[in-house]
């Protein structure tokens, strides 16, 4: 069974390829914005596609996509579930500790908003180990040269 | 941490340990570069974990987009398809001698 990292690099070269079969002529700046955030979601697609549904992280990506709404979403401010879990939270006190970085760290992890607060920090581990790889080693050294 | 509460007994709120965050959260410790490279000895709040741990990820999220301005650029020169295959070559030299998995 091949490694994330091998399924990763594999399905984002085929999304490169894509990309620049259709590239277009023009260099406008909406082109190059568009471009861009292709590239963007490609890596991010790649990458939870490479994870499969076995991480509720890579689900929430994954169905993001699907509904066009990753993009949106890395802005979006706050929603249903951020309500939910407020509520969720406050009955619990125990989880009154730390709320503050909590509620950060729930908005930065995909699907974060709705899981305990064992199962976000397992998902985050599990999420920063597969950010380090989109992020660093092929890509950087390629481009440093 | 503070120490063991007692375990609540109404329903719908999850019967979560502290030591089980503690677990977690020093699992999550060792990821941080930034809190990585302290002495085994210093402790670290759970809270500066988390909000370290925040940090660690929006940057993680800044060096994508920025690798991906760069990837989308690249493609963009006149010579996209030699840019393309550079850019293939690269990555799968790159996977062929990483031995890294998560």
């Amino acid at each position: 069974m091949p490694s994330i990292k091998t399924r990763f690099t594999y399905r984002f070269i085929r999304a490169v390829q894509k990309l620049n079969k259709n590239r277009g002529v023009s260099s406008s700046m909406k082109e190059t914005y568009r471009r861009y955030h292709m590239i963007r979601v490609a890596s991010y697609a790649s990458m939870a596609s490479a994870v499969g549904s076995k991480r509720a992280w890579s689900q929430a990506v994954l169905r993001k996509i699907r509904n066009h709404t990753l993009h949106r979403d890395l802005k979006k401010k706050c929603g249903i579930h951020a309500l939910i879990r407020r509520r969720k939270v406050s009955e619990n006190p125990r989880n009154n500790l730390n709320f503050h970085q909590e509620n950060d760290l729930r908005k930065l992890v995909p699907g974060g908003e709705d899981m305990d607060f064992c199962r976000l920090l397992n998902e985050t581990a599990h999420y920063i180990k597969c950010l380090r790889t989109q992020g660093l080693h092929p890509k950087t050294q390629l481009l440093e040269r | 941490m503070s120490s063991r509460r007692s375990q609540s007994t109404q329903p719908g709120v999850s019967r979560i340990s502290d030591e089980q965050i503690a677990d977690l959260v020093s699992k999550l410790q060792q990821l941080i570069p930034e809190i990585r490279t302290r002495r085994r000895s210093d402790k670290v709040s759970a809270s500066k974990v988390l909000q370290e741990t925040c940090n660690y990820i929006r940057s993680l999220h800044r060096e994508v987009d920025d690798l991906s301005d760069r990837l989308s650029a690249l493609l963009e020169s006149t010579d996209g398809d030699s840019a393309q295959a550079a850019i293939i070559r690269s990555l799968l030299i790159k996977l062929v001698w990483s031995n890294w998995s998560p």
